[in-house]
Formats: C-alpha cells, structure tokens, sequence
C-alpha cells in the first residue's frame, strides 16, 4: 500500500517536474542570453548593421520570454523570477531600441520583489537597480558620436550642438550618481567584489562620456560654453574623483 | 497501515523528488552570468590638450600657450584655434608628449587590458565568497537530515543510539566523500544525480528499518553496501541526456526497493558474515548496478514491471548470500561482469521468450531458476562452467518445452488449466528436480527440456480439461521425479530426440480412454475416470512405467493398456451401484504390472474381478 502511494507520488513528480524544470529554463536563457551577445558584438565588430539585427531581435524576444517566465513564478520563488528579470533586463538594455522601452517595466517588478531583502540575492537584485541607468546611458552617448566626427574634421560645432552636449554630459551625470548610490547599497549585501568592481568600471565608462562631452564642450566655446562649460568641469572633476580610486581616468576609450 | 505513515510517505517522496531540482535552480540562479559593459562615449580629438593646458592635471603650461608663448598661435579664447592649419594635431602632440613625461605610474584599472577591452563584459557570481550557498558536502548533509526528520517525525526511535536508523546515517556519513563527485562544485550532472541517489537509498533503509524493527545489522556492512553500490552508479551516469534521463528513471524506480532488498538480505544473512571470510555486501553493489544497467536496457515498462525487477534481483541477491565468494571474480572476470551476466543472460532469454512467457509470467519462472540455483549452489558450480549461466540455461529449457503447450492462443481462448502461478508453479517442480540432478542441465545437456516438453505435449491432449490445474501439478511432480531417477526411459534425454515420449504416450492413452467416457453423457455416463481418479491412474502409470517401458514403447503396447483402462471403464460403467473410483483404482493397479511385463492384456472375467476386490488392498 504504502509503496503503491510512493511509487504513484513519484509518477506524478516526475510529470510535475517535467512541467516545471525552472532551473532548466533559466539555464537555457542564461545560455541564450550569452550567445546573442556575442553575436551582437561580433555583428558590430564587422560594422554592418545587417549583422547586428538579427542578434538585437533575438535579445528582444529573449527578453519578453525571460519577463513572461519571471511573472509566472513570482508568486511562488522570487529569487529565481528576480533571475529571469535580470535575463530579461540585460536583454532588453542589449537589444538597443527594440528593447529599450521594456527595461523600466521589468526593473520595476525586480526592484519590487527585492525590496528589503537586497541581501538574499546580492547580484541580481542589485541588477534591477542598475541596468536601467546602464541603458539610459548607452542611449545618450551615441549623441556624441557625429559631434565628435565635426571636431574631427575641424568642423564648426553650432548652437543645437552644444545643446546636446550639455544634455548628455548632465543626463549622464545623473546616471552616474544612480550608479553610485547603487554601489553604496550593494557594498554591504554580500555581493561578490567582482560586481563592486563591474560597477566601478562601469561608472568609468559613463565618466569617460560626461568627459567626452565636456571636452567637446570647450570646441564648441564660440557659440556659449562659458561659464556652464566651468561648472560642468567641476561636476567632472567630481566625478573624476569618484572613478580616479579605481581607474585610471587617463585611460578612457580613444 | 498507519495512516501517519501514508501521509509522511507522500510528502517525504515529494520533497526528496523536488530536492535536486531546487537545487539546480539555485545553482543556475547563482552562478557566474555575464555583464555587459556600457558603450563609453570616444574621447574628444581635444581631450588630451584640455587636459593638459586647461585643466592642468600635468603642472602649469600656459607659458607655452599664452603671451609670446611658442604654442601661443594655436590657442585661442581657451580652446584651440581652428583657424590656424594643423593647430589640434600640434597642440595635441604637444599635450601627449607632455602626459607621457609628467604622468606616475597610477597603479590603476584602466581599459588597457586588452582582455577587458575585448569582452566588453564581465563575469559575475551572485555572492561573495563564503556567503553564497552552501558547499556540496553540506548539502549532501542536508539532504540526508532532510530525509532523516521525515522519519523521526514518524517514528523517533529508528534513529535513536544503536538504532538502525542511526547505523545508516553513519554508514552514509563514513562514505560522503566518495559519494561527492568530482562536478559537486558546479553542481554538475553527477552532482545532482549522486544527491538523488544519496535520497533514494537514505529513504529506502529508513523505511526498511522502519517496516522490519527487528532487522539487525552492522553499520561497517551499511558503510560498505553504500560504497560498493553508489560510486558506481554515479560513475556510470552516461553524458549524453537522454541516457541520462534513463539512467535517471530506472534509479528512480528501482533502487529504492533493490537497496531496501540488499539491506534485508545483508540483515538475514548475518550468519554468513561470522562463518565466512566473504562479504555480500559487495557483490551486492554490483549487483544492484547490473539491475539497474539492465533495465535501462529493457526499459521500465516494456516487459516487466518494477515488482518482477525485483523479484529478479531478490533473487539474484539470494545467490550472492549463499556464495559470495562466486561473485568476488577473478582475473578473467570482474564481479561486475559475472553480477551482468547473471541479470543480462536471464532477461535475455525473457526478451527471446514466445508469449506469454515473455513477460511476469517467464520472470516468476526466472526467479524459480535463481532460487534452486541459490538452493543448490554447490550442485552447479562447476570450474569449467560459466555457473552464472546456469539459471538462464535452466529458464530456457523450461520455457522452451513448456511454449510446446502453452502457446498465445492456447492462453488467450483459457485452453490452459493453470493459472499464472500454476505455470511457476509447474516450472519450479521441473527445476526443483533439476537442483537434485543438475546433470540434467550441465554443459550441453537438453535432458530439462526434453521432459518438459513431453509433460507438455501430454498435457495437451487433455483437450476436454478432464484435469484440473492441480491435478496436473501432482502428475508433473510425479513425472518429473521418476524421469530424474530413470534417465531416458520416460522421456527423451535430448529435446532432438523425435521419438514420442514413453510417458507423453502413456498419458495421452489414458486421456483418450477417459476422454471417450466422459463422452457426450458427461456425469451422467456413470464413468468415473477423470479428476482425482484419472490423476491417480496416470500417476500410478508413471510409477509403473519409469523403470518398465519395454512393452509399451510400441503401439501394440499403448493400445493394450488402453484396453486395459477401457475394460475397467466398462466393469465401472456396468454396476455403478456397486463399483465406483476406488475400485476402478484397484482394478488398474492389479493389472497394469502385467500389461508392462507381458506388453499383454488378459481379459478380466467377473469372478476374477470379485476375487481381485475381495483381496482389498488400497
């Protein structure tokens, strides 16, 4: 009798199992996540964007499939749908436009799930407070990319130029302090050193854009940078000091 | 059955079930993924000048860049002057050979590290060190405790001082780490498989304990059971998945009851620890592997049901526990390889069986052939013989004759007396008698299956069902014993030899008497031979007849001891107010020593029959 209510038990666990498979899927996305993104780097290493489309709709649909498995298992194991948002978010941020819009609403749901309890899921619940500003930051610095060919070239840089210098050397500062605030916390979760160091890196990275725009700045000195381009070298030297206890700020990307 | 226990049962079963898939998850959940970097924005073609005559970071130079300064020219309002030709690129030259002098070594992360720079990612774990989950040998005690609270809930004395309960823990805890592969770390396929199996068995000898609280036994033969049957299992977990998902199966629904029927069997087999120099435990491990290899094979569905499985391997274990020595190998053969071929060559000939003997019904006549091995193992082991052949020579002996009578259609249309365990039970007498003569089966010997074949044409010619299925059973017991003891002269001694059988002749006669009277009047016909009459005429014929078949080999032998039956049917028919079966008996029994003697039968007059039932006698 009892073996019968065992052996039936064990029938149907393995059917649920078979149904479920959480860590299977997790893996599988995880895995996914990893190949897209190579391929995406691999399709911008060659510079045509044929090469980059299809790895970009892939991290797209990867990521509403990886926000769909979150929600579905929410209710019952936070940290594994907190793992499935970050599958999700970091592919949404990777997918550029076609996925951009989505970061907020899975970060959202993560941030939810890991309120108070940052510490029992150090990395990805500290994920679904960076990647959003991570994401933002890549949407802005592109902005510089035509005004820094003019300077190049010794073209004038014109009025909407320094326009949008001053927009992405603010908008990125904000990001950076978003970034920072986010180490702070993460600092005393329990989270590995590497992710306090992927942070540090990351906040060079964004500095080395603010200094991008604001260098670009003092070309564009004809039309107005004035004494906005002076406060703004103060915010960068802020941020300099900031980033300087872990990097070299000499050694942004030329 | 407690009710408790039921309960306890399932939920135990449903946590050790979801155990290892929890774990998965929080494996994958936690371990290192990969972080994407931010796309910097490029330097400023101005960055190196700014920073080093606007912003100074390397010492003052505006001596170079202002009045009469040499770089004067080429700067303009605090910026470089674009009207004046190559101005950026000498500022620019300029600044970077300044950056290059000035600057200390920083000491500092950069992004020249080419690797870095390269990736464009990082690879990040959940936790910092020593805070994320816990290492596998502890979860491995997790596991185990796991189990444990289960049975104490249940039962707090299993695992009290002494207990058995507590002897297993030990024995798994002896051997943690040899049960710990080599992937524990990442939680790798062998990892979750050994954790499982580690669950399985820990469940499988608390229940056991539990079922049988009078069980004793030592926990250096548990300690050694779980190392001679877990590391191989978990060796031999195959790569590739779907394997794996098989391999996981049969685990799943078999090691549990072999585990359960090896620790019975070390337990009832204590004895042969103290007189013996041979452990079983051992050979039980390879065993259990062999089990489970096989079923992998068979599949779990496909031919026998988990039951029959162990059946098999209960009594495969029988055979270690009287000889354990057997299964210790030697040079030529591993105890592997011998634990193989004791399992694989049985369901073999099973797999190559005709219906219905290629299912439960030829693995209970299998188990049958395992326990006279293990009743009679010094008969059968012989140095020049593959011994762990021998039951399976001994199955395919016996189904081979017996799918003579019982063939598909037979069974299916109910032409056959017997039940299911009246088949075993008919296949254990031959065997039976085997183990006593096991000539009868040694090197290229069919002598087995030449008698069973005949006692199954016989039973074939029974085609009014005048015999019951225990009728038969008694006749085939008879049959079986006086062919054992008289080699050749009832049956064949090969199962080529075409000559019909003495004893398949004979039997077939005395059917075809009874069948004629027990005719279309049935009961009614006033005649007496069938059943227990008919069953005791044929047996008294074998009896007769085992040492006796000179005269009635031929034709003109059988057609007189059918005159014979017919006579008596005849007398028994005539007065049935005065003779009945025990007289019908009397009558044969007086006159069958003749018929054999003379191969002659004599008329019997009325005053000699009187005479012969007057002298009594049984």
């Amino acid at each position: 009798m009892l073996g019968k209510i065992v052996r039936c038990t064990g029938a149907l666990i393995i059917v649920a199992a078979l149904a479920g498979c959480g860590g299977a899927k997790l893996n599988s996305m995880d895995e996914k996540f990893e190949s897209l993104y190579f391929a995406k780097v691999a399709g911008t290493k060659i510079g045509d964007d044929l090469n980059v489309a299809p790895a970009a709709f892939g991290l797209a649909k990867l990521s509403k499939e990886a926000k769909q498995a979150g929600d579905k298992v929410s209710a019952k194991d936070w940290r594994t749908a907190v793992a499935f948002y970050r599958i999700a978010a970091l592919s949404a941020w990777q997918a550029g436009e076609r996925g951009s819009q989505q970061i907020f609403a899975i970060t959202d749901k993560g941030r939810e799930l890991c309120k108070d309890r940052l510490a029992e899921a150090p990395r990805d619940c500290t994920l679904m407070l960076l990647i959003a500003p991570l994401a933002v930051h890549d949407e802005l610095a592109p902005d510089l990319e035509p005004i820094n060919k003019k300077d190049v070239d010794s073209i004038a840089l014109e009025a909407d130029d320094l326009a949008t210098l001053k927009t992405v050397f603010d908008d990125v500062k904000g990001q950076f302090d978003k970034v920072s605030d986010t180490r702070s916390v993460t600092a005393t979760s329990g989270a590995p050193q590497t992710l306090l160091s992927y942070i540090d890196r990351q906040r060079f990275l964004m500095f080395c854009t603010a200094k991008a725009a604001r260098d670009l700045m003092f070309s564009a000195g004809d039309v107005g940078g004035g004494l906005e381009g002076d406060r703004r070298t103060n915010t960068l030297q802020s941020m300099e000091a900031t980033v300087a206890k872990s990097h070299d700020v000499a050694a942004c990307p030329k | 059955m407690n009710p408790e226990l039921i309960v306890f049962a399932v939920q135990a079963s449903i946590r050790l079930a979801t155990a290892a898939d929890k774990a998965f998850t929080q494996h994958v959940r936690d371990k290192a993924v990969l972080l994407p970097d931010v796309k910097a924005a490029k330097k400023a073609p101005t960055s190196e000048i700014i920073e080093v005559f606007k912003d100074k970071k390397h010492g003052d130079f505006d001596h170079l860049i202002l009045n009469d300064g040499p770089l004067a020219p080429f700067w303009k309002n605090g910026t470089v002057n674009r009207k004046v030709d190559g101005a950026l690129e000498i500022l620019r030259a300029e600044a970077l050979q300044i950056m290059v002098l000035q600057a200390p070594a920083s000491g500092k992360q950069g992004l020249s590290d080419k690797t870095q720079q390269l990736a464009g990612a990082m690879m990040i774990e959940q936790w910092a060190e020593h805070k994320g989950p816990i290492h596998p040998l502890g979860r491995m005690v997790l596991t185990m405790a796991d189990v444990a609270l289960e049975y104490v809930g249940a039962k707090p004395s299993i695992l009290g001082i002494g207990g058995n309960g507590e002897k297993l823990i030990g024995a798994f805890a002896v051997n943690l780490a040899v049960l710990i592969p080599d992937d524990a770390e990442k939680f790798g396929p062998r990892s979750q498989f050994s954790e499982r199996l580690v669950q399985i068995v820990m469940h499988a000898g608390l229940k056991t304990f539990e079922e049988n609280p009078r069980l004793i036994v030592r926990q250096e033969h548990l300690q050694s059971l779980i190392a001679n049957t877990l590391p191989p299992l978990i060796e031999a977990l195959p790569e590739d998945l779907s394997e794996q998902s098989k391999w996981r199966d049969v685990a799943d629904a078999l090691l549990g009851p072999a585990a359960s029927a090896a620790i019975e069997t070390i337990a009832l087999n204590q004895k042969a620890f103290l007189g013996s120099r041979f452990a079983i435990d051992e050979p039980l491990g390879a065993l259990t592997k062999a089990l489970l290899e096989q079923a992998a094979e068979t599949g779990l569905k496909d031919q026998f049901s988990t039951e029959g499985y162990i059946a098999l391997f209960r009594a495969s274990a029988g055979v270690v526990a009287a000889r354990p020595e057997l299964f210790l190998g030697s040079a030529k053969k591993d105890k592997q390889k011998i634990a193989n071929a004791l399992l694989s060559s049985v369901a073999k000939e099973l797999q190559q069986a005709p219906f219905p003997f290629d299912g439960e019904l030829g693995l209970n006549i299998a188990v049958a052939a395992l326990d006279t091995l293990q009743a009679n193992t010094s008969l059968f082991f012989d140095d020049d013989d593959a011994w762990e052949n021998v039951s399976s020579k001994m199955l395919q002996q016996v189904i081979g004759g017996l799918s003579q009578w019982i063939d598909k259609s037979a069974w299916q249309d109910g032409k056959i007396p017997l039940s299911g365990d009246q088949v075993v039970e008919l296949g254990r007498i031959f065997l039976t008698q085997v183990a006593q003569t096991p000539g009868m089966v040694t090197g290229d010997r069919s002598e087995l299956k030449a008698i069973v074949t005949g006692m199954a044409k016989a039973m074939a010619s029974d085609e009014k069902l005048l015999l019951s299925g225990d009728d038969w059973l008694q006749i085939a017991a008879v049959a079986a014993s006086e062919a054992a003891a008289n080699p050749g002269r009832l049956f064949g001694l090969d199962e080529n030899d075409t000559e019909e059988a003495v004893a398949s002749g004979l039997i077939s006669t005395l059917l075809g008497v009874a069948a004629q009277s027990f005719g279309p009047a049935g009961r009614d016909g006033k005649g007496v031979l069938f059943g227990a009459t008919l069953r005791e005429t044929i047996v008294l014929s074998l009896r007769a007849t085992a040492g006796n078949v000179a005269k009635i080999k031929s034709s003109e032998g059988k057609a007189e001891i059918k005159k014979l039956a017919a006579t008596i049917n005849g007398i028994v028919e005539a007065s049935p107010d005065t003779y009945g079966s025990k007289e019908w008996l009397r009558l044969y029994r007086s006159q069958i020593g003749k018929v054999l003697a003379t191969g002659k039968f004599d008329e019997l007059t009325e005053t000699e029959v009187i005479r012969i039932l007057e002298a009594g006698g049984s």
